[in-house]
């Protein structure tokens, strides 16, 4: 089952950073990952990003693996300029106080009953 | 910051001139900030091409893992991007330290990223095997004490 961007955002109730840039688009699964190369190499179309890694590169592999949904972790925040250049790549960049293993075990969850 | 300059090459081909887009850039040694935005440049410009987004996606991977090399073990460098009608050149050329052991530095998971660089979630000793993924052609040109010429070839079909 897949589930659009913004309605994992509701369903997650998570706190949005950025903007919501691609609220239709479709996610299938996440990927979890805090060492970028593995992301880097691993990260598919149609996954939402894992992470407790805040840097600007973050925004940089979001963005060349064009991932629509970057999910921050543990309360992890952005610091100023790493926000701006998320909004100029047009990054959703969210946050939530679950750790990762438990965000992506609510995730899983919507996924597999599709309730919102 | 990221400079950029284009340049153009003229070479004849029965008559018919080819001009490859050549862009260049220039990576900064330790700048995290910036470190990326050459790719980035390089994957809207291949888009405007109308390359496949596969395709652009390979090569991106390759341009990033290896410039944020020259950023964190190459004290900086250049940034080469040549566009012919077939495929993409990009070349990566630093004038650090140099890879003492190329085989060992390529074997995945093998890394000496100092702790800075582990801190944002680099050293995990996948750049060069991800390159090696990448690329239809791979070249490393390096000498200790001179520095590292990464040359990858990307084709569009
Ligand atoms: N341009 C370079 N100059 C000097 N040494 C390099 C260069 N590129 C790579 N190396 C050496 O090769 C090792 C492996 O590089 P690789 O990109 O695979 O991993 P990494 O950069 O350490 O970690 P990761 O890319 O996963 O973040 C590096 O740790 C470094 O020792
Ligand atoms: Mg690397």
């Amino acid at each position: 089952m897949s589930k659009s961007v913004s309605d994992i955002i509701s369903a997650m109730n998570l706190n949005v950073l950025t903007d919501v840039y691609r609220p239709d688009e479709m996610i299938e699964k996440g990927y979890a990952g805090d060492m970028l190369s593995h992301v880097m190499a691993h990260l598919q179309t149609g996954e939402c990003w894992f992470t407790i890694l805040n840097s600007m590169n973050v925004i940089a592999v979001a963005s060349l693996n064009e991932c629509p949904l970057v999910i921050l972790t543990e309360d992890v925040v952005l610091q100023e300029p790493v926000m701006e250049k998320a909004k100029m790549e047009e990054i959703c960049v969210c946050n939530t106080s679950l750790d990762t293993y438990s965000a992506c075990a609510v995730l899983q969850g919507i996924l597999d009953t599709g309730e919102v | 910051m990221l400079r950029s300059a284009i340049r153009s090459r003229t070479s004849r081909e029965g008559g018919c001139a080819i001009e490859p887009l050549v862009r260049q850039y220039e990576i900064r040694a330790n700048d995290f900030t910036h470190a990326g935005e050459a790719s980035s440049s390089m994957k809207k410009s291949l888009s405007r091409l109308g390359v496949k987004a596969e395709v652009i996606k390979r090569a991106a991977i390759a341009m990033y893992e290896a410039e944020i090399n020259a950023v964190i073990h190459g004290h900086g460098g250049m940034a080469e991007v040549t566009v012919f009608p077939e495929k993409v050149v990009i070349v990566i050329e630093d004038h650090g330290p140099g890879i003492p052991d190329l085989d060992q530095a390529m074997v995945a998971g093998w890394s000496t990223a100092p702790d800075i660089a582990r801190e944002m979630g680099f050293g995990a000793g996948m750049g060069l095997p991800n390159i090696k993924k990448n690329c239809d052609e791979l070249k490393i040109d390096t000498k200790v004490g001179e520095g590292t010429k990464v040359t990858m070839e990307v084709r569009f079909t």
